[in-house]
């Protein structure tokens, strides 16, 4: 697969990474962060321009997740409030909600890069809970300039080892984000375990 | 651990599947770091997807030299895929990709690097 994306965008240059990036918000499987190397490999080459590259991945993530954001926020509220009337489930989400609004720029900022595969559905959780759109956006620009950063950068300064740096990537957040899963959920059993009475 | 069971089955699974999860993608990136630090494994081999100066940037050739094998222009190199410009010199990729290699090596016997 590395190597399709790479003749991809040796064809379609800034392009292919806006739409990778782009598209990663909405949940996709999209090989965003290998676009992101790649293209920064590419400038380190010399067949790209950093800024371009950066931009692009950049401008491509902000869009994409303000389109999240938006769709949650006009079409995900009523969804929203079905899930939280139910009577397990809704006391779990109504607990992330308020740990998103009490935490809100800390966990959008983190969700951009850090634990980017969980991205797209703050988004739209942020959306749907109406999370104030100013601090979103500062919160998500500032997460999408980190990430870019990130992935660009490491492309530009190894630009001939993108399969390692990708694979070692790809598999760090991954362990980070379900580092991060089995946290909260090990906090939801800790206290129902401490609060049996409360569990209906 | 019955108690969980019993009062929170689906967040009981979806905490021990996440947890697995973490164990998992942890494991790998281990590998991967001690797998990608055999320096034998430090030299990429030349793929179809490369451009002409990103071979000649990841194996430090001269442009000159790569221009004449794949006749190009070497100051008018365009950010082109390796498939791309074998076909168009009526090669397949494997071939180009194997007169690189050895202009790559004829390089590196004349220049040897320290």
């Amino acid at each position: 697969m590395t190597a399709d994306l790479l003749l991809l965008l040796s064809q379609y240059g800034v392009y292919l990474i806006i739409a990778a990036t782009f598209l990663s918000c909405f949940a996709i499987p999209m090989p965003s962060s290998l676009a992101m190397l790649s293209g920064g490999a590419f400038a380190a080459a010399g067949d790209l321009s950093l800024w371009a590259v950066a931009l692009g991945a950049f401008s491509g993530a902000v869009a994409g997740d303000q389109a999240g954001y938006w769709i949650g926020r006009k079409g995900g509220a009523g969804f929203w409030q079905q899930l939280r009337a139910r009577p397990k489930a809704g006391r779990l989400l109504q607990r992330a909600e308020a740990s998103l609004h009490r935490h809100g720029l800390l966990s959008v900022y983190l969700s951009t890069w850090l634990f980017s595969p969980l991205g797209p559905y703050v988004n739209f959780i942020a959306g749907a809970t109406r999370l104030d759109w100013l601090r979103f956006t500062l919160a998500d620009t500032l997460g999408e300039a980190t990430w870019v950063g990130v992935y660009v950068g490491l492309g530009f300064a190894f630009a001939t080892q993108i399969d390692a740096i990708s694979g070692l990537l790809g598999n760090a957040v991954g362990a980070l984000t379900a580092g991060l899963v089995t946290v909260l959920l090990g906090r939801v059993l800790w206290r129902s375990l401490r609060k049996p009475e409360n569990d209906g | 651990m019955k108690a969980l069971w019993r009062r929170r089955p689906v967040i009981l699974t979806a905490f021990l599947l996440s947890l697995a999860l973490m164990l998992f993608f942890g494991i790998r990136a281990l590998v991967s770091t001690i797998y990608w630090n055999d320096p034998a494994r430090a030299n990429q081999p030349v793929a179809d997807w490369m451009t002409p100066r990103y071979v000649v940037m990841a194996y430090g050739i001269p442009r000159e030299a790569l221009g004449d094998l794949l006749e190009l222009d070497p100051s008018a190199l365009k950010r082109q895929s390796l498939a791309e410009i074998a076909v168009q010199t009526g090669r397949t990729p494997q071939q180009l990709i194997a007169e690189i290699e050895d202009l790559i090596a004829e390089q590196r016997q004349e220049r040897p690097q320290p």
